[in-house]
Order: structure tokens, then C-alpha cells, then sequence
């Protein structure tokens, strides 16, 4: 595929499919794990992040895939999209449509994403640009909590229970999930740019201080034993706000949240894209429809209240592997063949 | 039958009688005979014989070079030459002695005045207009710009019509791609009778289906001077004051001349104005109805109680409520148009007052409603292309369908579309919703805010986005 990325397409790119769908609600199982200490582990969970970005940018061309591992990276992006549509779908219902059929919403989300992959590759490489104003309007909104924090939430901090700690780094993998897409775009980057350093320093930086802040937001102003009960966190707090123009400011942002969410998808399509036409096929159009056809069909087995819950408890499970521990170990094998990306 | 009767009949027929063609036979040099052969709708006759007078008294004093002068050129005769010939308007002397033909350029020139375009008014600048006549139309811009630079290439339109149409481009400022792919663009024109421009812009837009124009169209010899400096190509034809310039973004239908006439905090004022009002064109019909029909929610208390009680006898479904208006709106506009000036005001007044008063009194749509679609008409109106405003008076009604089937998600399900489709969108292959896609945060901001203005931008050339720090097509090269 002929693409090629500037450093601002290539980490917007990253942005925007790391924070898209779970922003909302990644926050709830890291204060449940990690109580008091969510924000102190969470730090450490974030240089992880950058260690393990360093990690990849050092390695970054020996993530060579054979056709076993590009197959089971499409079949993982495909299962994982699916989920990601059904708990859109099932926020969407609980929050603002509860009485439009959940399959619509399903069918409107995968035809969305289908028009953006049958574009030119560039379409869903840049959609992202336009919700850069959109973000930042999501963050400000947030600010109006700040008069209802209370900063003693923060404290006292538990550092001596191991198991906290490693269940608080576990869960905060959902904030961070999907950075093997580093690897899969990083080729794509045009030749004489570097990322290495300064770069990848801000991008981390700046996805640090976007999560930080919906951690440290959300840990102040809900109570750690009430958190279990608040599966969206974060509309939580917006819904609460009260300003003179609207009375229920959080549907507003129910659909900023939405069209960011669609955006990763489309991302998704296009990295099952990426990986699937590496080499030239036959019949590209019939692919990514077939893909697309199989997004509106699996996500309906799943959008149940159980099933989706039973999903959130164990997805980080699934991200461990597929984003943590397949990369080194591929990154690893190919290293000691010698076999790199040429 | 002798050979001069035997030309002149061919001539009829070639012509196929028609009754302006004058084909006479006339006296020439050393009692030799010539034809004389014009078309009299297009010719000044008095002219002609003032020339033809000049010629004679040449010929009588031998001179070597009596047929050369400014509008008169000797060459061989041929008949297609000859045909083709009278049909630009010229006159045609043959001499079947010799087998050659004498042409004299004397057009009987029909043009009207230069005046400031109806649909392009400006407060301040240049208030010429461009005419039915290239040859006008291109002395208003090389006065413009006294530069051999400023390039003008010719071509003909209309295999039948065989009419004149010019491309104008700055040498050292257009990028070779776009005049490339113009120049493509044209050679691979099919046009059999070229008699409207939209056949043009048909022929050289690059997705004609799409409701977004990707040819800027001005009949303001400034514009097109800015846009040429710009690295821009310009195609003008024979037959209207239009001017085509492409390639073009979608926020080039935003800019006005006014905008670099007045001062830089007014004009970016009203560039930021503008631009917004984009958003209340398109969607605020639909997010009125998402409100009403899904959301009613997010209204505050107070406003909710006034809104209830308004639309509370209306019989009809918000979207109805707003297709009747918007449709009535439509009708005014559109019968305003064709209505001559007095009557069109009148029509507006009577339409927009009247009819609005009496529609809310027999309950049909609510006062909200009124409001909605009246702000949404003066939002769409202030867009200066004819082209965009067209557009997106047009686009709003499928925003009211989705937001009326889907509430919110149904406008975010358009925007997303609608998003797309700009991103995909090309004008002369070169991205259209530059400089969003690909980002370009420098030019951005130039789109919001009127600088003071040094130097023109070029547009990018590529989807592929220019390095991060050095924003590639910023600056004229």
C-alpha cells in the first residue's frame, strides 16, 4: 500500500486509536484495582508505556509478520472492533437511544467505517484532524468539575500492597492498549524523519497528561467505594455539570465521545487494511467489504449487559498478549533470525 | 456556368443559404474579378469598405506588400479555411484568378458595458466586470498584471460551435502538475455545440456528481488576478463573463475581495463570520429538530416550558414543520429571481412577511420554527459564491431527514459523511479541503484570519502532507 506518513499524521494517528473508546471508561476498573494509589500507579504504568514506545522504536523493523501471525493479528483487530462496536452501541443505549434497535446503530457504525475504507487510505489517515477541536472541547467541559473535587481523594497512598499495584499496572493497560499499531505504521513514516527522542517524548507527554487528568478528575470527585457503581466515569462527572445554555451537557459529549470512537474504527479498518493488501491481492473492494459485513454481524452476539460486562473484566487479558507480550516475542524471534522489514 | 458564379454557389451551399451570408461579386484589380463573402450579422459592411478602398488604392501603386496590413492577411484559399473563416466573423475577398483570398478582421464588435457583477457585489475595490468578450475580459487583467509572466493560451470549445475559450496561468508561480493535468483536462474535452459554461465545468471538475463546486467561478478581473498569482490556472471562454479558476479549496469559496480591501482585524472578522455561519446553514434546521423530536432533554427548564407550549398545537411532525418552510423559502428565492428586479423585492417582502405572519396564525408551523429556518436562509446567504450557497441550502435536507430519523446521531452520522466526502474530494487532483486534510496548522490559521497580506499561498499539490516544521507550498515559490 502506497502511504506515507509525516510525524503529526503518524501520532495523531496513535492518539486518536489509543484514546478513542476507552476514554470514557477505563478509569473506573484502574480506581477499583488500585484505590487510592490509581494516579501514583498509573504514573508508573505510563513510563512502562514510554519504555515499551522506546522499545518498539528501537526495534521497530525486525516486527516483521509472516502470513500465520498477520492472520492472527487481523482476526484479533477484527474480534476487537466487534467488541468495541458492541460497547458503543450498549453506551449509546444506556445513555441517550434507549429505544432505537441496537443493530442500527451497529449497521450505521460499520457502514461509516466501510465509506471511510473504500476512500483512498489518506481519508482515515487525516479524519482524525477534525477532532482535535472537538478533544480539547472535551477536556475543557471537564475543568467546570474543578470546584467539585475533593483532593483528599488522592490520599493516603498504598505502596506496599503487591498485589494492588500489579492489578492497578494490569488495568491500566486499557489506557494504552493498541500500541502495537506503532509497529505496523511506523514503516510508513517518510524515510529522512526521525521520532526517536524529542517526538516520541511529546507524544507520550501529551497522552500522559490527557489520561492523567481524566484519572486524577475522576478519583476526586467520586469516592473509591461509589466508583464501582459508575461504569463511564467520565460522563459522569459532565453529566453533573450544570452551565445556563444546556440543561444535560453530557449527550453533547455522549456524541463528541461517539465520533471519536467511530474514527478508531475506521482505523482499525484500515490497519486490517494495511496488514490484509501488503501484498498485492485480488479483488481489494470484496475484502474490506466481506470485513466490514462480518463488524455488523459479530457485535450483535455481544451487546448484552453480561456479556459486555464479562468482556470489560477480561479484555486486559487479551491486550496483554496481543500488545505487550506478541511484539517482544516476535520483535524477539526475528532478531535472533535476522529477519527484518525491508 | 463561369468559374466566379460557379465559386459563389458553392459558397450558398456550403453556407446553406443562409440570409444574413452575403456572397457578391465585386470589381478588382486590372478588371479582374473577385468574391466577396462575410457574414452581415457579424461584419461592420461600412468597414469593410473603408479597407477594401485602401487596398484598391495599393494595388494601384504596385506596391509588393498590398495585402499586409494590421487586419487584413493574404493566403491560399481552401474552402474549410474559407468557411471557417467567415464564421469567426471575418471577411472574406477571394481572387479565383490568383486561387488566394484576402481576409479582413472586422468583427462588428456587440458588447455591453463593463459592469459590476450582480451576483459578486462588493463593498470596496474594483467594481469592473468581465464580459461575453475574452478579448475585453483578458485587457482587464493584463492591465492588472503588466508581466510577461501572465501566460494566455487559446483553444477552441465545441467541435460544431468552434468557440474561443483562453486558459491563463503565471509562468514561475503555477506548479507544472496543475497546469499538467488543466492542460490534460482540456485536450480530452468532447464537447460537440459548446453553448454554457456548466458544460465546462462539467468537463473539467473532477467529480461532477458531487454536490461541492471544485472550480471557483468569479466574474471579478481582480479575483482572477489574485487567484493567478496564487498559482492558479484560469479558463475564460467567448460566451460569458465566468471565469473558472482551479485548483480551489472549499474555503476559497469563503474569501471575498472585500475581505483584502478593508482592514486586517475587520476582514478577519468577517472571515471568522463567515465561516460559521457555515455551520448554522447546514445544521441548524436539524439539530432544531433532533431537539425537539429526541433531545428535549438538554433544554433548560424555562426554555423547555416556551418551547412546549409553542409547538404544542402545531399538528406536525418538526421535520414537516421545517420542509414546509424551507420549501416555501426555496420558492420565494427562486421566484425572485425570475421575477424583474421591482416585482422580485416585492415578492421577497411579501413572502417573507406575509406569508410567514399568516403561516404561524393558521397553526401550521410554530413561531421556533420561523425563527430557525429564517436564520438558517440569511446564515446560507452569506456565503459570496453562488456555487457553495447552492450547495448547502441543498445539503441541510438531508440533515433534517437523518436528524429527524436518528436525533444527534443522525447529524453525527452526516457530518462524518460529509467529512469524508470533503477529504475525498479533489479539485484538479489537488486535496479540496486543504489545508484541514492534510494539516497544515500555519495555513490554517491564515483561513480564520485575514494576515497582512505580503505574500500569496500556494495550494499543496498532494494528500501526501508536507514535512511537520516546513509546511511545503506555503509561501510562493
Amino acid at each position: 500500500m502506497n502511504v506515507s506518513l509525516t510525524k503529526a499524521q503518524f501520532f495523531l494517528l496513535l492518539f486518536i486509536f489509543q484514546t478513542g473508546v476507552v476514554y470514557i471508561a477505563f478509569q473506573t476498573p484502574l480506581i477499583i484495582y488500585s484505590r487510592n494509589s490509581s494516579w501514583l500507579i498509573f504514573i508508573v504504568a505510563s513510563v512502562i508505556h514510554y519504555g515499551l514506545l522506546l522499545f518498539f522504536e528501537r526495534y521497530h523493523s525486525y516486527f516483521y509478520l509472516n502470513v500465520f501471525f498477520r492472520w492472527v493479528y487481523q482476526i484479533y483487530w477484527l474480534l476487537l472492533t466487534a467488541v468495541f462496536i458492541a460497547y458503543m452501541s450498549y453506551v449509546l443505549a444506556s445513555w441517550v437511544l434507549p429505544q432505537t434497535p441496537e443493530w442500527i446503530v451497529v449497521v450505521i457504525i460499520v457502514a461509516l467505517s466501510l465509506y471511510a475504507n473504500l476512500s483512498r487510505p489518506e481519508t482515515a489517515i487525516n479524519i482524525g484532524v477534525m477532532l482535535i477541536p472537538i478533544i480539547f472541547l472535551f477536556v475543557i467541559f471537564l475543568m467546570l468539575a474543578i470546584p467539585d473535587l475533593t483532593w483528599s481523594n488522592l490520599f493516603p497512598i498504598e505502596w506496599k500492597n503487591t498485589k494492588q499495584i500489579g492489578a492497578g499496572l494490569i488495568h491500566s493497560i486499557y489506557a494504552y492498549f493498541g500500541i502495537e499499531m506503532y509497529l505496523i505504521y511506523r514503516p510508513f513514516l517518510q524515510k529522512d524523519l526521525q521520532v526517536k527522542g524529542k517526538p516520541l517524548l511529546i507524544y507520550q507527554l501529551v497522552i500522559f497528561v490527557f489520561y492523567f487528568i481524566s484519572v486524577l478528575f475522576t478519583q476526586m470527585f467520586f469516592s473509591v467505594d461509589e466508583i464501582s457503581l459508575i461504569p463511564e466515569p467520565i460522563m459522569y462527572i459532565l453529566k453533573s455539570q450544570e452551565v445556563t445554555f444546556v440543561k444535560r451537557l453530557d449527550i453533547f459529549f455522549v456524541y463528541i465521545w461517539l465520533s471519536w470512537s467511530i474514527v478508531t474504527i475506521m482505523i482499525f479498518g484500515l490497519s486490517f487494511r494495511i496488514l490484509h493488501f501488503i501484498k498485492q491481492k485480488k479483488h481489494p473492494t470484496r475484502s474490506i467489504i466481506v470485513y466490514h459485513i462480518l463488524l455488523a454481524i459479530l457485535p450483535l452476539f455481544v451487546i448484552h449487559f453480561r456479556s459486555i460486562e464479562f468482556i470489560k473484566n477480561s479484555l486486559h487479558y487479551v491486550f496483554i498478549f496481543f500488545t505487550f507480550l506478541l511484539p517482544i516475542v516476535i520483535i524477539g524471534w526475528n532478531k535472533w533470525r535476522g529477519k527484518s522489514v525491508s | 456556368m463561369d468559374r466566379v458564379e460557379y465559386m459563389m454557389k458553392s459558397l450558398q451551399k456550403a453556407f446553406y443559404h443562409s440570409s444574413d451570408l452575403t456572397v457578391r461579386q465585386v470589381d478588382w484589380h486590372e478588371g479582374n474579378t473577385a468574391i466577396l463573402c462575410f457574414y452581415a450579422s457579424l461584419v461592420d459592411a461600412k468597414e469593410v469598405q473603408k479597407v477594401l478602398d485602401t487596398i484598391y488604392a495599393r494595388l494601384d501603386t504596385a506596391k509588393p506588400f498590398w495585402s499586409e496590413t494590421l487586419i487584413t492577411t493574404l493566403e491560399k484559399f481552401s474552402l474549410p479555411q474559407a468557411i471557417e473563416r467567415v464564421c469567426q466573423g471575418e471577411t472574406i475577398v477571394i481572387l479565383p484568378d490568383t486561387g488566394k483570398m484576402l481576409t479582413l478582421t472586422i468583427v462588428n464588435e456587440v458588447r455591453r458595458n463593463l459592469e459590476e457583477p450582480n451576483n459578486e457585489s462588493i463593498l470596496r475595490g474594483s467594481h469592473e466586470g468581465l464580459i461575453e468578450r475574452v478579448d475585453t475580459n483578458l485587457a482587464l487583467i493584463r492591465r492588472r498584471v503588466n508581466n510577461p509572466a501572465l501566460v494566455v493560451k487559446s483553444f477552441t470549445i465545441g467541435r460544431q460551435t468552434k468557440t474561443k475559450a483562453y486558459y491563463l496561468y503565471m509562468e514561475g508561480v503555477i506548479k507544472p502538475e496543475t497546469l499538467q493535468e488543466m492542460e490534460k483536462r482540456i485536450e480530452t474535452l468532447h464537447i460537440d455545440y459548446f453553448y454554457s459554461t456548466g458544460q465546462l465545468s462539467d468537463a473539467l471538475e473532477d467529480s461532477v456528481l458531487s454536490p461541492f463546486p471544485q472550480l471557483l467561478s468569479t466574474e471579478h478581473p481582480d479575483r482572477v488576478v489574485a487567484n493567478l498569482v496564487e498559482g492558479k490556472v484560469v479558463v475564460m471562454t467567448d460566451i460569458s463573463p465566468t471565469a473558472f479558476i482551479g485548483p480551489v479549496t472549499f474555503f476559497s469559496f469563503y474569501q471575498t475581495p472585500d475581505d483584502y480591501n478593508g482592514r486586517v482585524v475587520v476582514g478577519s472578522f468577517y472571515k471568522i463570520v463567515r465561516l460559521l455561519s457555515f455551520i448554522t446553514a447546514v445544521f441548524l434546521p436539524a439539530f432544531y429538530i433532533a431537539i425537539i423530536s429526541f433531545h428535549f432533554e438538554v433544554l433548560p427548564l424555562e426554555l423547555s416550558n416556551q418551547v412546549k407550549n409553542d409547538i404544542n398545537d402545531i399538528p406536525y411532525r418538526p421535520l414537516i414543520e421545517a420542509l414546509i418552510l424551507e420549501i416555501i423559502m426555496e420558492l420565494i428565492r427562486e421566484s425572485s429571481i425570475r421575477l424583474p428586479q421591482s416585482v422580485g423585492q416585492t415578492i421577497g417582502i411579501v413572502g417573507g412577511l406575509v406569508i410567514g405572519d399568516a403561516i404561524v396564525s393558521a397553526g401550521l408551523v410554530s413561531n421556533l420554527m420561523v425563527i430557525v429556518v429564517a436564520l438558517t436562509a440569511i446564515s446560507s446567504y452569506v456565503v459570496p459564491s453562488v456555487e457553495l450557497n447552492s450547495t448547502i441550502r441543498m445539503i441541510r435536507f438531508p440533515f433534517m431527514v437523518l436528524a429527524s430519523l436518528f436525533g444527534f446521531l443522525g447529524i453525527v452520522v452526516g457530518v462524518v459523511i460529509l467529512l469524508i466526502h470533503l477529504i475525498n474530494l479533489t479539485s484538479l487532483k489537488q486535496p479540496y479541503f486543504s489545508p484541514i486534510i492534510p494539516f497544515q496548522p500555519k495555513a490554517v490559521i491564515k483561513i480564520f484570519l485575514r494576515w497582512p497580506f505580503f505574500k500569496p499561498t500556494v495550494q499543496v499539490t498532494s494528500f501526501q502532507s508536507p514535512k511537520d516544521e516546513q509546511a511545503k507550498n506555503e509561501d510562493t515559490p
